[in-house]
């Protein structure tokens, strides 16, 4: 409990840092309710100004006359007034409020004023239940997610009209800081459920299993290792870095999410070199790493992450990188399933064009390690390479084993001479994976298979693709495809009987 | 064409036509007339929405691509029957009032109605009201949730008119003239409205809010789709919040902020390696008494077991509260400890104990005094070739050992590294794959000491012949103080010509990379290795 404590400290220290989480709460009828009151403002206006015109008239009249104030002026007086305020009172629960909370309460919609007895803000320990279902017990299409208190307060959020994004931060916020409170029906089910909805509201928002896929994601992100990773706080080489968070670590190496002096987010790249080591390796090794990353820190493109950094802190060796906001490929491809030949034509140009760049140097640079968990498609849209090889390559040649993804290694970089045709081998399993959305077999010419259900003018692009795929992964040399130039070339040539799409993007480009 | 009532030909029928038509049209003026010809195609019949529903949707009339549909009725909302109810109360109340000022003769009430002359006016009231009316109904129409769906050769953009109601209009990839993102003050809100505004080759605008566009597609999805089948239209699209970029990053969303809340520095103990003195808690009590260290693994310790010596293997756990890492890692743990517990042979080092004590996991080993076949070769050089059979002819009866189990267990990690040689001249094989299934994460993967990886295991499929090709690297390795090339036969001779030419050949064979080939068990290998070589 103490540790649990601990824990909602550092969240809501974090949360007040951005001022808690503010969700937009605005259920579908209270927008219509605001434009049927705002259709008829003419009608309210004029009523209460002959209201008021009326009433200020019988009390002089009456003041003036002595008579006594006409009692059927009174009511009709009395009654507009009371309309007005109904009206605004009505403009003020349904005009669009704010559902917020922070690391220790929630703080609900007015429109539950009547529901919560007049306390609007709830500790998240008061939490006790939350229900999706209908008055009948079913749940097969929740409009409604209830939350329960402490004391009964029962409060019906209309889910329907929130933001889907909304709902899952309100979801995993009450997972971490109300653990006590009771979903009903439990969350797996639910989530099962939903997934074959239809309702707008909630069914695309939650993944199915969504408690079991964050542990599966964590499951593959962290593994047991030989050092202690940084913790979030750590600084590094006289507090010019700053650790934010932990991404992933297992064995050697790590990778954290770090912040620069002037506010920039970086990627920083931790590896770790065994005691054990041989010291003639580890020596050779390093040498090699800081030539390599003195090379990659010369890399300018837009596409590529630049190499900020790299240094010894403490024994342990480190790269900063730029940090380049989007999702990575492999889990583009698990979300999106296997993409359409179009698509992977497309990121395989575009991949091509930066393999380009890379080879283009003198002396080459071979990255080493293009995996679809290296590429992301950037927020533009367009892919962008995150990582290089390096930080592999150092913890692989001082230890005498080789660091990387098996199904993506060619068969000379498995012997240890890599070369610019390696990152070719590399990018077209990379492809077969966009194509297949399974990892390729290592050590293969790679032969993916065509879906049956395509039309012929995707069959062309599918067979040209497959085609050079093939020839992108055969394991000789001479066989595979020579470079990037000739690359472009195969691609060209297959993008031409594209209709339309080739004329204008050759002239509006 | 005619109708069908299956969704996937129609689908692929309609996208077809459109895309035979697109094959000629070349400039914006050719899409916008073509755009405006298919918009001229009107037909009534049965037929499936391309967003699929509860209960069927029924297509009642088609005009070009605008189709409206009729779906099953879904439970109104007790709410909206209310505002109906609302409304009928309200035009009451307001038919009332104009009757009683109508039929009032009182003459104050008269003297106001004349300043105002309410006989012109009332109309202008009620005509003023059912403009303000229409306006509200057009605002209700662009509150609509709308939905956009993409395939190959169009976008289809639903508008839900009420519960039975619904529209579908499809836009063809080849009329899109732009898709960008707006931003939008909306009256009364005070957070800007994001929407994607979509323009065809005709000038025709559609806008779909976000949130909406969200429901069938991640941002990330849409803007792929987008730069490959219109790639002529995303110019301008992106999703990155030029100018709110600080502020998008500061306020991480909530799963990324776990990442970085999760991990807790005060709940370690110790967060370097163990010192001398220390003790750790397991089945038995442990004191550390030094670092070994080697090995290139991990943290080695020797440490002390009331009388014997042990070796403690030591493996950092993540933290991650909450969260079933910890446990699913000390799992895994035990697993393999327990596996190798279940091991026993005196040239195999044994298993005694397992723990998790501070975050960390903890393999307790017999303590083999003397150093690996990787020192010695590095202390000595290479060695001759009685020792090497020797070696050989030993590890064969592990092996043997070891694959005779049912399910047979494949040591995969087999070098010179993991074969020590203790100081009375026994061997002993340590290191089985335990951190390799522990270190999950990190993105990469360690494949090993690839040396002395046999293709079949790289790819996923280790068999009992995998170690055999391991051991013939190691013999390898032994008699020409090299490692062997990775993934190739290994021809000792080629270093040493002195080596005989029966080990070669038997080195040669083991590490050949057909499985057909190699020595399938380690029977036959210790068979040839044994003969001859007197």
């Amino acid at each position: 409990m103490q540790d649990h404590k601990a824990n909602l400290t550092q969240v809501s220290q974090s949360l007040s840092l951005v001022g808690g989480r503010k969700l937009s709460y605005r259920a579908r009828t209270s927008t219509l309710a605001l434009a049927f009151i705002m259709a008829l403002s003419p009608v309210w206006l004029l009523w209460s100004t002959g209201a008021a015109l009326s009433l200020i008239w019988s009390i002089f009249n009456s003041l003036s006359h002595g008579h006594g104030v006409p009692e059927f002026y009174d009511l009709m007086a009395a009654f507009y007034v009371f309309l007005i305020s109904v009206g605004i009172f009505a403009v003020y629960v349904c005009s669009d409020s704010k559902l917020v909370f922070d690391g220790e309460t929630i703080r609900l919609p007015s429109r539950f004023l009547f529901e919560l007895r007049g306390r609007l803000r709830r500790p998240w320990e008061s939490l006790r239940i939350v229900d999706f279902r209908d008055r009948d017990g079913s749940h097969s299409r929740p409009q409604h997610m209830a939350l329960v208190f402490d004391g009964g307060a029962s409060v019906p959020l209309g889910i329907a009209g929130m933001k889907r994004d909304d709902v899952k931060e309100l979801i995993q916020a009450i997972q971490l800081l109300a653990p006590q409170a009771e979903f009903y029906p439990a969350l797996v089910e639910l989530e099962l459920e939903l997934v074959s909805g239809f309702d707008a509201g909630l069914s695309a928002t939650l993944h199915p299993s969504f408690t079991q896929l964050w542990e599966d994601e964590l499951a593959g992100r962290f593994g047991s290792t030989i050092f202690v990773p940084l913790e979030p706080g750590a600084v590094l080489q006289e507090e010019s870095v700053k650790v934010l968070g932990q991404l992933c670590f297992g064995g050697l190496s790590a990778v954290y999410l770090a912040e620069q002096k002037d506010g920039t987010q970086v990627i920083l790249k931790e590896a770790v070199l065994p005691l054990g080591c041989d010291q003639s390796l580890k020596e050779k090794a390093l040498a090699m790493f800081a030539r390599e990353a003195a090379i990659l820190a010369t890399l300018k493109h837009e596409r590529v992450a630049a190499v900020l950094d790299y240094f010894v802190d403490n024994g342990r060796h480190y790269i900063v990188l730029e940090h380049i906001e989007g999702i990575d490929l492999r889990r583009f491809v698990r979300e999106q399933e296997a993409q359409p030949a179009e698509v992977v034509l497309r990121w395989l140009s575009e991949m091509n064009d930066i393999l380009m760049y890379l080879h283009a140097h003198e002396p080459p640079v071979v990255h080493r390690d293009v995996t679809p968990d290296n590429i992301v498609l950037a927020r533009d849209g367009h892919l962008s390479l995150i990582d290089f090889g390096a930080a592999n390559n150092l913890v692989g040649t001082a230890t005498g084993t080789l660091v990387g993804k098996q199904s993506y290694i060619s068969p000379e970089q498995f012997r240890g001479k890599a070369g610019p045709q390696s990152d070719l081998y590399s990018l077209g399993a990379t492809m077969s994976f966009a194509l297949t959305a399974a990892d390729p077999e290592p050590l293969t010419k790679l032969s993916p298979e065509i879906p049956d259900d395509i039309s012929d003018d995707s069959l062309l692009i599918y067979t040209g693709l497959v085609e050079i795929i093939r020839d992108l992964t055969e394991q000789e040399l001479e066989s595979r495809i020579k470079t990037s130039a000739e690359l472009k070339g195969r691609i060209e040539a297959l993008k031409a009987p594209l209709p339309v799409a080739a004329a204008s993007m050759r002239s509006d480009q | 064409m005619d109708a069908e009532v299956n969704e996937s030909p129609v689908l692929i029928e309609r996208s077809e036509a459109v895309a035979a038509e697109a094959q000629l049209a070349k400039t914006r003026a050719d899409r916008a007339w073509r755009e405006f010809k298919s918009i001229l195609y009107t037909r009534s019949e049965l037929e499936n929405s391309f967003f699929v529903g509860p209960g069927h949707a029924e297509l009642q009339q088609t005009l070009g691509n605008f189709r409206l549909f009729r779906s099953v009725q879904q439970s109104s909302p007790v709410l909206s029957s209310l505002l109906k109810l609302n409304l009928l109360l309200s035009a009451m109340v307001v038919f009332f009032f104009t009757f009683q000022i109508a039929s009032s003769g009182d003459k104050l009430f008269e003297a106001f109605l004349d300043m105002v002359t309410v006989g012109r006016f009332l109309p202008a009231v009620i005509l003023a009201t059912v403009a303000l009316a229409f306006l509200a109904g057009l605002l209700w129409l662009s509150q609509r949730p709308k939905r956009l769906k993409l395939f190959p050769n169009m976008m289809v953009l639903r508008t839900d008119l009420n519960e039975s109601f619904f529209s579908e209009l499809t836009i063809p990839w080849q009329s899109v003239e732009k898709v960008r993102l707006t931003h939008k003050k909306l009256v009364g809100a005070s957070e800007l409205e994001t929407r994607v505004e979509i323009s065809t080759a005709l000038g025709v605008k559609h806008y779909v809010p976000i949130d909406d566009l969200l429901v069938d597609n991640s941002e990330a999805a849409f803007i792929n789709s987008v730069r490959t089948w219109a790639p002529w239209a995303a110019k301008e699209l992106s999703f990155e919040l030029h100018g709110q970029k600080r502020q998008k990053d500061k306020g991480a969303r909530l799963t990324e902020l776990w990442l970085h809340q999760f991990s807790t520095s005060q709940v370690r103990k110790q967060s370097g390696m163990l010192v001398a003195g220390n003790t750790l808690q397991g089945a038995l009590s442990y004191t550390v008494l030094g670092v070994l260290g080697g090995g290139g693994q991990g943290n080695t310790y020797l440490a002390s077991a009331g009388s014997e010596e042990v070796v403690l293997k030591e493996y950092i756990m993540p933290i991650y509260r909450g969260t079933a890492v910890l446990a699913n890692l000390s799992e895994k743990l035990a697993e393999e400890a327990n596996l190798l517990a279940r091991l026993d042979h005196p040239r195999v080092v044994k298993v005694s104990d397992h723990f998790v004590s501070d975050y960390r996991g903890y393999l307790v080993l017999e303590y083999v005094e003397g150093r690996s076949l990787k020192q010695l070769v590095g202390d000595e050089g290479a060695q001759p070739e009685s020792f090497v059979v020797d070696v050989g002819l030993k590890l064969l009866d592990v092996l043997q050992y070891m694959h005779g189990f049912e399910p047979p267990i494949v040591h995969r990690d087999l070098s010179p590294d993991n074969v020590m040689l203790s100081s009375t001249g026994e061997i002993k094989v340590v290191d089985f794959n335990v951190a390799r299934q522990l270190e999950a994460g990190a993105g990469s993967t360690v494949v090993g000491k690839h040396a002395y990886i046999p293709p079949e295991q790289f790819r996923g499929r280790p068999t009992p012949a995998s170690d055999l090709y391991a051991l013939g690297g190691t013999l390898f390795f032994l008699l020409t103080g090299q490692d062997p090339e990775p993934l190739s036969v290994s021809h000792p001779r080629e270093i040493n010509a002195q080596i005989s030419d029966k080990l070669d050949t038997i080195i040669a064979r083991a590490t050949n990379l057909d499985l057909t080939v190699r020595y399938s068990k380690a029977s036959e290998m210790l068979a040839d290795l044994s003969s001859g070589l007197k």
